[in-house]
C-alpha cells in the first residue's frame, strides 16, 4: 500500500528531496487539518490493534508472500480510516511505516510515512465528508448499513487509491522522468480493480468489527479467507509456470536428436506469437497460438526416429512421412483437453496459400490463422538456422525469401505482419551446433522442402528465392 | 521355487477395498437416515421455519447454487466450497436482523439443506454425470454435525450454544471464536468423511487418506469455517445481505481453486502424453511408460504412500524413459533391463537431465536418476536410493518381463526372474508389494 519511493542519491536528488519535504508538510497539514474537524482518536484500543495488525502484515510482507501481505495491509488501512477516524488512521500509517525493520533508507521511509498520513487523513476525511457517521453503533438495519456507511466508504477508498496511485507516479516521474500520465493510468488499469476489492472487504471488516460487536477478532475471521485465496492464485500461477516449462523442457528433449533443430519449436513458438500479437489476436487465441505453435512438430519429433536412425530403414517413403506428421501430432495430442483449439492448427501447419500444401490441400483463409501464422515463423525458422551444407541466413535475407513466396506458399497478410516484426525486434540466427554430425542433411520446414512436396519443380533454392 | 503361490494365489496385504466401499456406502446410508428424520422433525414442530422464510430461502437457494458450480479437482475428488460454507452459516445462524432463528431446530436446516443440495445436484445428473452422493453425504453431514452441536446439544452448562449466542451481553468476540470453533469441528468431520471416500475408492489405507485430506484440505477448510463464522455473525446487523457480501472472498477463492485444478490436470495430461514421445520414435513398446506408471501408482498406494509422493512417483514412472529420445538407435524394445547397466544408468541419468528442466518438484528428477541403482548399494554402501526410484525399478523391470502381456505364463515367468534379483537388485518391501498388487489386480480380473 505505502508507495515505494526509490529515493538514490544522484542528479536529481535535490528534486526529489524537495519533493520528500513538500509531502512531509502536506502530511502535517492535512493530519492538522482533520485534527481540528474531527479530534483526536478516541478508541485507543483499537489503533493500538490496528497498528499491531499492519505491523504484522509488513513483517509478513517480507517473510512469506508479497501480495497476500499487500492485500491485507491495503485492506486494514481503509477500515482504519472509519474504525480510528482520520487522524488515528493517519497516526497509525505513519507509525507503521516507520517502525518497519529492513526497509529502504530514511528518506524513502520519510516519504512513504508522510504519503501514509496523507492517505489517512484524506481517507477519513472523505469518508466523514459524503456523509459517513463517525460513530457506527448509531446506525441499525442492513439498509442504513449499506447506504450511510457502505456508500461513504467506498467512495472513500477510491479517493484513497487514486491519491495513492498519484503519489507513486508524482515520484517516479520526479525520480526517473517517466510520464506521471502513463505512469498513473498503468496503474489505474493494473491494480484499481484490486484496490476495490478491498474497498469491498474493508467495509465488510468494519461491519464485522463495529455493528456485529466482534471487535479486533474479526481481523482473523477476514483475513483468513482472503489468505487462502490469494494462495490458491498463487498456487494456480505458480502450478502454470510449472506446466509451460515442462511442455517447453519435454519438446525440448524430442529437438536433441537433430542438433540443427534444437530449440526450433520455441524459436517458432515465439516467433507466432509476435505474429499473433501484430495481427491483433485476443489473449485466448495467442494461448492457443502459442501452444500450437510449440507443438506444431511433435508428430515430426517420433517420425524423424525412423528418417534420422542409420540402423533402421524407413520402411515408409520419406514424403508420406512427411505428410504425415502433422496428423501423428494431433493424434498423439487429441487426449489433452487444453489444446482442442490448437489441434487444428497444428494439422494444417504445413498447407500452402495457393492450395499445394498437406495434408489437406487447404486454399487461402480456409487454412485456419493460426496455421497460417506458423507456416511463416516456421519457414523463417528453417531459414535463418544452418543445415549441413547449408549457411543459415541472416535475417534480413530470410524476410526476403520469404516475402517472394507470399501469396503462393505463405499468407501475403502474415508475411506483411513479419517485415513489421522484425522491424521492431532483432532475431538472431539460430547458433549452428558444435557438432552436426548424423544430422539429417534435408529439414522438411525448408520452403524449398515445400516447393518439392507441393510438386513444383523450380531450380530455386533457399538461398535465392524466386 | 513356488513364484506363481505369491503371484496370485495367497494374498498377504490387508484386503480393505471391499470393507472400505461398504464403508462409504454407510456415509450415505446415515445421511439419508438423517435428512429422514429432519424432515419428519421439520412436519412435527416447524418452530420460526415459515415465517422466517426469506432467511431460510436465502440459505437454500446458496447452497443449492454451491452444489451446482462444485468443480472436480485431482484424484477425481469434487469441490462444493460455497454449499460448506453457507451450510455451515445457516447451521450457526441465530439471529438475521430482527429475524429470530433460535427457536429453529436442527431439523428444518438438515431438510432444507439436503432439499437444497438435491435441487442443485440435480442438473448434474440429468446431463448423464454421476450424482456424488458419497462426496454429497459428507458435506451434508458435515452440516448436520455443526447444528447438532450448536442448537441441540447443551455444551454450556447445561444450555445449548445457541440460547448462549443469543442472550450473549457485551462485546460480541467470544461468540465468533465459539462459532469459529464449531465451524472448524463441522469441516474437520467433512474432511474426515471425505477421507473415508476417497480411501474406499483407491484402496489405500484410512490414515494416509486422512492425513492427504487434511493437508489438502486444511487451508480451504479454514477459510470456509471462517467464512461460515463471518456470515452467522454479520447477519445480527445485515440480515441476508450477509451472505452475498461475506461470500465474495469465497466466490474468489473458488474461482482460483477451480483454476488450479485445471491447470493441474492439464499438466497432468501434458506429461502422459509427452511420455508416449519414445514410443512414437519406436524407442520403447507401445503404452510402457503408461503401464509402468499405473504399476507404481498402485504399488505406492500399497505402501501408503501420501498423495504428494504419489503423484511425483507417477510422473517419475511416466518420464522414466524419456532420455531415450535423445538415442540415435533405439535399443532392442526399449527394454532398458536388457540393456547394460552402463547403458541403464545412462538412460536414467540423460531421462533426469530432461525432468530436470521440466518445472516438475525436483523429488521427481532424483527419482528417475536412481531408477537404475540396484538396491544392495543401499545395504552394502549404506547409500540412499529413495523409495519412489526403488518402485519404479520394479515396475520398469516387471514391464519390460511381462511385455504388456496379460498371459499367466508370462507374468508368472516376470515375477519369478524379479524374485531373482530380490534383496540384491530389488528392494524385497518393493516386490512384495507387486506380488500383492498383482493378486488383487488378477483376482478382480483383468
Amino acid at each position: 500500500m505505502s508507495p515505494q519511493a526509490a529515493a538514490d542519491p544522484g542528479p536529481r536528488a535535490r528534486r526529489v528531496n524537495a519533493v520528500i519535504l513538500a509531502t512531509l508538510v502536506v502530511a502535517v497539514l492535512i493530519t492538522t487539518l482533520a485534527w481540528a474537524l474531527d479530534g483526536v482518536p478516541h478508541d485507543y484500543v483499537s489503533l493500538a490493534v490496528l497498528t499491531v495488525l499492519t505491523l504484522g502484515t509488513r513483517v509478513v510482507r517480507v517473510r512469506v508472500v508479497e501480495r497476500v501481505a499487500v492485500a491485507a495491509s491495503g485492506i486494514v488501512s481503509l477500515a482504519s480510516c472509519v474504525l480510528v477516524g482520520p487522524v488515528g488512521s493517519a497516526l497509525m500509517m505513519a507509525t507503521t511505516i516507520l517502525l518497519e525493520r529492513g526497509a529502504a533508507g530514511w528518506r524513502a521511509r520519510l516519504f512513504n510515512a508522510s504519503m501514509g498520513a496523507i492517505l489517512g487523513s484524506v481517507g477519513g476525511l472523505t469518508y466523514l465528508l459524503a456523509g459517513g457517521p463517525a460513530d457506527l453503533t448509531t446506525i441499525s438495519g442492513p439498509g442504513e448499513l449499506m447506504v450511510r456507511v457502505g456508500g461513504p466508504f467506498l467512495v472513500a477508498s477510491l479517493v484513497f487509491s487514486l491519491v495513492n496511485f498519484a503519489s507513486i507516479a508524482m515520484i517516479v516521474r520526479v525520480d526517473s522522468g517517466e510520464s506521471f500520465q502513463s505512469m498513473f493510468l498503468a496503474m489505474l488499469t493494473t491494480s484499481g480493480l484490486a484496490q476495490m476489492g478491498y474497498g469491498v472487504i474493508g467495509l465488510l471488516f468494519v461491519i464485522l468489527w463495529v455493528p456485529a460487536q466482534v471487535g479486533p477478532f474479526s481481523a482473523v475471521l477476514i483475513l483468513l479467507p482472503l489468505f487462502v485465496a490469494q494462495w490458491a492464485f498463487v498456487q494456480y500461477a505458480e502450478e502454470e509456470r510449472a506446466h509451460e516449462r515442462t511442455l517447453a523442457a519435454l519438446v525440448a528433449a524430442g529437438e536433441t536428436r537433430d542438433p540443427y533443430a534444437v530449440g526450433h519449436s520455441e524459436r517458432v513458438a515465439r516467433l507466432s506469437v509476435l505474429l499473433g500479437e501484430g495481427l491483433g489476436l485476443g489473449p485466448a487465441q495467442t494461448e492457443a497460438l502459442q501452444y500450437a505453435a510449440i507443438l506444431h512438430d511433435i508428430g515430426w519429433l517420433g517420425a524423424q526416429a525412423w528418417a534420422g536412425s542409420d540402423t533402421k530403414a524407413p520402411d515408409k517413403s520419406l514424403s508420406e512421412l512427411i505428410a504425415r506428421h502433422p496428423a501423428v501430432g494431433v493424434a498423439l495430442l487429441s487426449d489433452i483437453a487444453f489444446l482442442q483449439d490448437s489441434l487444428d492448427s497444428i494439422k494444417h501447419h504445413h498447407e500452402r496459400w495457393d492450395g499445394r500444401g498437406y495434408p489437406d490441400q487447404l486454399v487461402g483463409t480456409d487454412i485456419p490463422l493460426a496455421s497460417r501464422i506458423i507456416a511463416v515463423a516456421d519457414s523463417f525458422d528453417s531459414l535463418t538456422r544452418g543445415r549441413p551444407g547449408r549457411q543459415a541466413l541472416p535475417s534480413n535475407r530470410a524476410l526476403q525469401v520469404v516475402e517472394s513466396r507470399a501469396g503462393t506458399h505463405l499468407d501475403p497478410t502474415v508475411v506483411a505482419v513479419l517485415a513489421r516484426v522484425l522491424e521492431r525486434h532483432t532475431w538472431a540466427v539460430a547458433e549452428p551446433p558444435p557438432e552436426g554430425a548424423g544430422a539429417p542433411l534435408w529439414d522438411h520446414d525448408d520452403p524449398v522442402m515445400s516447393d518439392m512436396l507441393a510438386g513444383i519443380d523450380r531450380p530455386a533454392t533457399a538461398g535465392q528465392g524466386s | 521355487m513356488n513364484a506363481p503361490d505369491i503371484a496370485l494365489g495367497v494374498v498377504r496385504g490387508p484386503a480393505h477395498g471391499v470393507r472400505r466401499r461398504l464403508t462409504a456406502r454407510w456415509v450415505v446410508h446415515v445421511a439419508v437416515a438423517v435428512a429422514v428424520i429432519g424432515t419428519i422433525n421439520t412436519i412435527r414442530n416447524p418452530g420460526p421455519f415459515l415465517s422466517a422464510w426469506l432467511v431460510v430461502s436465502s440459505f437454500a437457494v446458496l447452497i443449492g447454487v454451491g452444489e451446482y458450480f462444485r468443480f472436480p479437482v485431482e484424484d477425481g475428488r469434487q469441490l462444493a466450497p460455497m454449499t460448506l460454507a453457507t451450510g455451515l452459516a445457516f447451521a450457526l445462524t441465530s439471529v438475521s436482523w430482527q429475524v429470530d432463528l433460535t427457536h429453529l431446530a436442527p431439523g428444518p436446516i438438515v431438510m432444507v439443506s439436503a432439499i437444497a443440495m438435491l435441487c442443485g445436484a440435480l442438473p448434474h445428473a440429468a446431463r448423464g454425470r454421476s450424482l456424488r452422493v458419497e462426496e454429497m453425504a459428507a458435506r451434508f453431514l458435515a452440516i448436520f454435525v455443526t447444528a447438532l452441536l450448536f442448537r441441540w446439544a447443551p455444551l454450556w452448562s447445561g444450555r445449548t450454544l445457541l440460547e448462549v449466542d443469543a442472550t450473549w451481553v457485551g462485546s460480541r468476540w467470544p461468540v465468533a471464536v465459539l462459532l469459529a470453533v464449531i465451524a472448524a469441528i463441522g469441516l474437520f468431520t467433512f474432511l474426515g468423511l471425505s477421507a473415508l471416500v476417497m480411501a474406499s475408492r483407491s484402496a489405500g489405507s484410512l490414515r494416509q487418506a486422512f492425513l492427504d485430506e487434511v493437508r489438502s484440505g486444511a487451508g480451504l477448510g479454514l477459510a470456509l469455517s471462517a467464512t461460515g463464522a463471518l456470515i452467522a455473525l454479520a447477519e445480527r446487523p445485515l440480515g441476508v445481505l450477509a451472505l452475498p457480501l461475506f461470500l465474495v472472498p469465497l466466490v474468489l477463492t473458488q474461482f482460483a481453486l477451480r483454476q488450479y485444478a485445471a491447470i493441474r490436470a492439464t499438466y497432468a495430461q501434458t506429461v502422459r502424453v509427452l511420455s508416449r514421445l519414445t514410443e512414437m520414435g519406436g524407442f520403447t513398446r507401445a503404452g510402457h511408460p503408461d503401464r509402468v506408471a499405473e504399476l507404481c501408482v498402485a504399488v505406492g498406494r500399497d505402501l501408503g504412500l501420501s498423495g504428494r509422493d504419489i503423484r511425483n512417483l507417477e510422473n517419475a514412472a511416466l518420464l522414466h524413459d524419456i532420455g531415450q529420445v535423445a538415442l540415435r538407435a533405439p535399443i532392442p524394445a526399449g527394454a532398458t533391463l536388457m540393456a547394460a547397466p552402463a547403458d541403464q544408468r545412462r538412460i536414467a541419468s540423460d531421462s533426469a537431465d530432461i525432468v530436470r528442466k521440466t518445472g516438475l518438484p525436483p523429488e521427481v528428477a532424483i527419482a528417475v536418476e536412481h531408477q537404475a541403482t540396484p538396491y544392495r548399494v543401499v545395504r552394502e554402501q549404506r547409500q540412499q536410493v529413495p523409495m519412489l526410484s526403488r518402485i519404479v525399478k520394479v515396475a520398469n523391470a516387471y514391464d519390460d518381463l511381462v511385455g504388456g502381456s496379460i498371459a499367466l505364463r508370462r507374468r508368472e515367468a516376470a515375477v519369478e526372474r524379479i524374485h531373482l534379483g530380490l534383496g540384491y537388485e530389488y528392494d524385497p518391501r518393493v516386490v512384495d508389494s507387486l506380488v500383492r498388487v498383482l493378486a488383487r489386480r488378477h483376482t478382480k480380473g483383468p
